[in-house]
């Protein structure tokens, strides 16, 4: 079973179990996959279950996230160039294709992809063939392409803005990882995976979740998923002493001084994490506190929030969904 | 029994090498070697001395980080060429 090679994938709600086995079944064949899910919902984590399930697995996983690439580079970093190629191509160099040879190349932000390298992305997807930047010799690439991608990417390709013959090609196999708040009951049994987990690693004793937290574990809507989850766990047993740990924000109001991001968005050098999980989890604050205010203002009433916000009202209800936020929590003018 | 930093850090290179004894062209992050080389085969170790591992591996010439554009980094057997 998927999940005994794989300790991460930890969970026992049908959406998550349904997402393991088409997990497994993508495993055995070639083809492109399209994973998508909201931050911190476990696409990386999909993606090299897929490639270390599969036939490639003796060979390289490469993941490069497109969001974090300047649009000038992202060709030559996948095709590689020419020496001459451009003003800083001193000497040719090979790319990331070709750095995953045999394996598979994760591209994930997919939605991040500039338009001209989405183009050249499909050519080479229609035939695994492609020229470095700058050169004329023709290569061939044997990787399996696996790209994950936010839920924006249904709004890019309804305004065009992300190729949709690109989409097609890539999401031959589709894998939607499920948010936590779909996921009933897998809170709680991360929350206690992670704790083992992490105080074990840190030599810590074992603790039980506090009994008053559990209701609240499984209420919250964890708009940052199971990343939000296991930082919460790690940060409230470093945080915390006793036998009970409690991750309610009221239980660690200290953890706010490491965890949250400040106001001014800077952080300090002891607090620095991965540059995507301190975006993700900025983005998170920001979308939480602004939605909070929308919905006052709007008192309760989604359409007229959409106006306000500028956006389809589908789009907002998708948001509010996301972090738990209730219409009828909003004051009525009546 | 609690291991020490130091014995966890041995634990890793010795599973790192081991994987790439049996899996030459293999490659991948810190993190998936944390998950998959180490965590499939039991050794459940923190990041950061997965992380302690690698560099030491990689000052013995016993592997090689290849850097990314996005700014992290794979780890391999050492070959010619990059990245």
């Amino acid at each position: 079973m998927l999940s005994e090679r794989s300790p991460q994938l930890v969970g026992r709600a049908p959406a998550f179990l349904q997402a393991l086995t088409l997990i497994e079944r993508m495993a055995r064949y070639d083809a492109p996959v399209l994973i998508v899910g909201e931050t911190g919902t476990g696409k990386e984590l999909a993606a090299r279950a897929i490639h270390y399930e599969s036939e490639r697995r003796d060979a390289p996983f490469v993941p490069l996230n497109c969001g974090a690439v300047p649009e000038t580079l992202i060709e030559s970093e996948l095709f590689g160039c020419e020496r001459g190629a451009f003003t800083d191509a001193r000497q040719a160099r090979s790319g990331l294709i070709a750095a995953a040879e045999g394996g598979t190349l994760f591209l994930d932000e997919l939605d991040s992809l500039p338009l001209r390298a989405q183009v050249s992305l499909l050519r080479f997807l229609q035939d695994f063939r492609y020229r470095p930047v700058g050169g004329t010799r023709e290569c061939c690439g044997d990787v399996r392409v696996v790209a994950a991608a936010s839920p924006r990417l249904h709004e890019l390709l309804e305004t065009g803005a992300f190729r949709d013959d690109l989409a097609f090609r890539l999401n031959v196999l589709l894998l939607e990882m499920p948010p936590l708040r779909d996921r009933p009951g897998d809170a709680r049994v991360l929350a206690e995976y992670f704790i083992a987990r992490h105080a074990r690693q840190h030599a810590l004793p074992p603790r039980a979740l506090a009994p008053g937290c559990v209701d609240w574990i499984a209420r919250y809507a964890w708009p940052g998923n199971v990343r939000e989850l296991d930082n919460r766990v790690q940060r409230a047993l470093m945080l915390s002493d006793g036998d009970e740990l409690d991750l309610r924000p009221c239980a660690t109001n200290s953890i706010s001084a490491t965890g949250a991001p400040r106001s001014d968005g800077a952080v300090s050098a002891g607090d620095l994490r991965a540059f995507n999980d301190a975006r993700d989890e900025a983005m998170l604050h920001f979308e939480r506190s602004y939605l909070e205010q929308l919905m006052h203002s709007a008192h309760g009433n989604v359409t007229h929030a959409a106006r306000l916000a500028g956006k389809e009202r589908r789009a907002l209800g998708k948001l509010l969904k996301k972090h738990g936020l209730e219409r009828d929590a909003f004051d009525s003018p009546n | 029994m609690c291991e020490d930093a130091g014995t966890r850090r041995r634990r890793a290179e010795s599973a790192i090498l081991a994987h790439l004894a049996r899996h030459p062209l293999a490659a991948d992050t810190e993190q998936g070697i944390a998950q998959w080389w180490l965590g499939s085969k039991g050794v459940d170790v923190p990041l950061d001395d997965v992380r302690q591992a690698l560099e030491a591996l990689l000052h013995d010439g016993r592997i090689e980080r290849a850097t990314l554009p996005d700014g992290r980094a794979i780890y391999r057997a050492p070959r010619s060429g990059g990245p």
